[in-house]
């Protein structure tokens, strides 16, 4: 298994995109720790912060500022402001937000069995259909209850 | 059929079961007694596999090699395992039976009852047969959802929605610190198996600090699942404001499961002296002692708390507390023989309170009405059944022979004056004696007060079947111990 | 100082920052925001231990998913008037401040009292981090619990539904 993503990760390694990292042997040749090889990754967040910032103050520092009350009042598309901003939600968005968690669990499996699919060969094939088939009878069941109906 | 096939089969049973039943209640909604019919037709099944997997002989299944296994060695199979798949159906089919008119009564649908029943029993049958930390952490994950939900079936009431709500918060808490121990644990030993874990703590090869802060934590998460002191406190609000079937199931199977659990962790961290190390640890005689106080604070409280409530299904809900502490005796005894105790008792109890709170769901109305004491006062005039069964289960309780109850806490005590705690028996006889006086206090009311103007109604339907089968299983086993005895004496 | 020890550092007090925000602030968008930077900071952490896949799958399921759901239920319970959120200082808080500032003193005391051998990460941790190990492990060693898995997110389908709808037709 080793040597195979090894091969993988060296042909990708030349485009230079950091997908060596996944590699064990790489890593250790390279005496680097996998929290090394995350460093461009943490340094383009930490960018991507600095530069979002620096918008940020340098609208505030540069900017002119003359209020009037037209200016103060909330924007709604050049209509007056009606009501609160604060709108109680329809419970159907929460039912809607409760199945993406359970099917967002369920991908998160499923990335495991995808990579490793040909090493790991039909057991884990079928196993991971009997896991499809429990969740689709969840789904089949939710359908049917109306818990995606949006009326 | 291959060994391993055979053995996991009522796992499988289960797992079909659930997606059955799922797809039952999606495409036949409608129909009211489908749902019912597959549930128990579904149990039935899965207890004759259960039982037939008990005939394997137990050589036939060490021979097993766990790295030729589809399991890997995660699982436990047959003895004690299968006895609490037979036993956690037991107690699901004689809910289901109970249910029915019930929640005839209450106008309420409930199809999806009896899927999270079978929920519920998968996650439990998981926790008896694990032999990992991770299938008892998923198997106490399934039965804690199923019952979370289970507490607010009724969700247009708002005693129920509360008692769901407090559960699910203190017990989402509660999971949390049972999953930070498993990782400490996990930490100090390097293995989630359990026989590892063993072997690594007997060798005296691990890291003393975690493992010490792992059992503190995962004792906090177990404790809270078993409903013992300190940790007791959500167990009369829940068991109080869940529909009285559901109260009947939680209280019994699902501090049975608990149990299991208890006993599986407890025979994975604590080596027992019979030739597994060369001494105790430290943190093992610690803990132990830990486990002693909170077994006896845990029945003091919960039978004194219980002698004041005039409201039967909350003093039940205490009482069960304090079965909860006899039953953490076994654990502290930490013997073959106090976990014998703890399997016996676990099945008298799960019979005596199932059927004593099936009494109370028979004559409760509009899910609180009729529960107080007063409304029972010379109900053996009315219905002069139900008054009796109801004193049998109540003397069961109590401790009285010659009922089950009875024998429970006497394999209990004896096995944890054998390990050198007398006080705790001590303290156990101070609080059985306590309990006494609200046992008999119901029957006093039901048979030496004067009847009540309005009289109560009864309409048992099929919950009769449930009453008649836990009567009869309080007694044979209350007269014939050991026919059970026999049979768990091979366990451990 | 080693990179690492500098980005526990730095992720450590952010994470132990953002979470005590989530739970003092008075808005709940507020903290719901805080609660996002928590998770983040909790993936630098779990890459500093070279779990890189839980590290991929705290942003992806909890920043993402989870997230939306407790804006959802901020929305939906529309929650007015923060100033009834706060709490008094009565007794009962004061306990608990008590009681969780003994527990943390007595974590500290079993922590140094017998000091666990030097922390190290060894080195096949890098490889069982990734998806591939991860993968491997829970097709062959963990295939029950596996399916288990699903059995329990069946459960919370059918309980969420139940619990959440307000009449099933």
């Amino acid at each position: 298994m080793h040597i195979n993503h090894l091969f993988i990760n060296q042909k990708l390694d030349k485009f230079g995109i950091g997908l060596y990292r996944y590699s064990n042997n790489y890593l250790l040749e390279k005496n680097i720790t996998v929290l090394e090889s995350y460093l461009p990754l943490i340094f383009m967040v930490v960018f991507g912060f600095v530069v979002a910032l620096i918008f940020l103050i340098l609208s505030e520092w540069l900017g002119a500022r003359r209020s009037t009350a037209g200016k103060k009042t909330t924007y709604e598309s050049g209509m007056e402001p009606v009501g609160t901003a604060r709108e109680r939600f329809s419970i159907k968005f929460y039912m809607v937000a409760v199945s993406f968690i359970v099917f967002d669990i369920e991908v998160v499996f499923m990335y495991p069995w995808a990579v490793q699919m040909s090493q790991l060969g039909l057991t884990a094939f079928i196993s991971m259909m009997v896991f499809i088939i429990i969740l689709l009878a969840g789904l089949y069941y939710e359908i049917k209850k109306g818990g995606l109906k949006w009326d | 059929m291959p060994l391993e096939l055979q053995l996991s089969l009522p796992l499988i049973l289960i797992l079909i079961l659930s997606i059955k039943i799922v797809m039952v209640d999606a495409k036949f909604g409608n129909n009211k007694t489908l749902g019912f019919v597959t549930a128990l037709a579904g149990f039935i099944v899965v207890f004759i596999s259960a039982a037939f997997t008990l005939t394997i002989s137990p050589e036939a299944i060490a021979s097993l090699n766990a790295e030729e296994l589809y399991s890997k060695g995660t699982i436990t199979y047959g003895g004690f395992a299968a006895y609490f798949d037979m036993l956690f159906c037991v107690a699901a089919i004689l809910t289901i039976l109970a249910a029915l008119p019930y929640f005839q009564k209450e106008n309420s649908e409930h199809n999806a009852f009896y899927s999270m029943m079978v929920f519920a029993v998968a996650g439990m049958m998981l926790i008896a047969h694990s032999a990992n930390l991770l299938s008892l952490f998923i198997g106490i994950e399934i039965m804690s959802i199923s019952f979370y939900v289970l507490a607010g079936y009724f969700r247009t009431k708002e005693k129920s929605i509360e008692a769901a709500l407090k559960y699910f918060l203190l017990g989402a808490f509660a999971t949390g610190f049972l999953l930070y121990g498993i990782a400490l644990i996990y930490g100090a030993t390097g293995s989630l198996s359990l026989p590892e874990i063993l072997t690594k703590i007997a060798a005296d090869d691990f890291s003393n600090t975690y493992l010490t802060l792992g059992i503190a934590l995962m004792l906090i998460g177990l404790c809270f699942k078993v409903a013992a002191f300190p940790f007791h406190q959500w167990a009369p609000d829940v068991y109080t404001g869940a529909p009285t079937v559901v109260t009947a199931f939680m209280s019994t199977a699902g501090k049975a499961a608990a149990l299991i659990a208890f006993i599986i962790v407890a025979r994975a961290l604590f080596v027992i002296d019979i030739g597994q190390a060369a001494e105790i640890p430290d943190f093992q005689t610690n803990a132990i002692m830990i486990i002693a106080i909170i077994s006896a604070a845990t029945m003091l409280i919960g039978n004194i708390t219980a002698l004041v409530q005039k409201n039967i299904k909350r003093m039940l809900a205490y009482s069960s507390v304090a079965h909860a502490g006899y039953l953490l005796m076994g654990i502290v005894a930490n013997s073959p023989q106090g976990w014998e105790g703890i399997i016996f008792y676990a099945t008298a109890y799960l019979f005596m309170q199932i059927g004593a709170f099936i009494v109370l769901s028979v004559l409760e109305r509009k899910t609180d009405k009729n529960l107080d004491l007063d409304d029972y006062s010379g109900i053996s005039k009315s219905h002069p059944f139900l008054a009796a069964i109801m004193a049998i289960f109540m003397f069961s309780l109590a401790g009285i022979p010659p009922f089950a109850g009875f024998f429970g806490k006497f394999l209990l005590f004896t096995a944890a004056i054998d390990a050198g705690f007398t006080w705790l028996t001590i303290i156990a006889v101070i609080s059985s004696m306590i309990s006494v006086y609200f046992y008999i206090g119901l029957i006093v009311y039901m048979y030496f007060r004067k009847s009540n103007t309005y009289p109560l109604e009864a309409d048992m339907g099929s919950a009769k079947v449930t009453l008649i089968i836990s009567t009869a299983c309080v007694v044979i086993l209350g007269i014939f111990p050991s026919l059970i005895i026999n049979l768990i004496n091979n366990f451990f | 100082m080693s990179l690492t020890l500098l980005l526990f550092l730095i992720l450590g007090v952010l994470s132990i920052a953002s979470a005590i925000v989530t739970i003092s602030s008075r808005n709940p968008v507020v903290s719901a925001m805080a609660l996002v930077l928590h998770f983040f900071m909790l993936s630098g952490l779990y890459l500093t231990l070279q779990a890189q896949f839980v590290a991929v799958m705290q942003i992806l399921v909890y920043a993402g998913a989870i997230m939306v759901l407790v804006v959802f239920v901020i929305m939906l319970l529309n929650l007015g008037d923060e100033k009834k959120l706060s709490e008094k200082w009565n007794i009962r808080r004061i306990v608990a401040i008590l009681f969780a500032f003994v527990l943390a003193i007595q974590f500290i005391s079993i922590y140094i009292t017998n000091l666990p051998d030097a922390a190290f990460i060894p080195e096949s941790a890098a490889f069982n981090g990734t998806v591939q190990a991860i993968g491997t492990d829970l097709f062959t060693n963990y295939l029950v619990q596996f399916e288990a898995i699903a059995v329990l997110l069946l459960a919370a389908i059918v309980g969420a539904l139940l619990l959440a709808k307000r009449k099933i037709t």
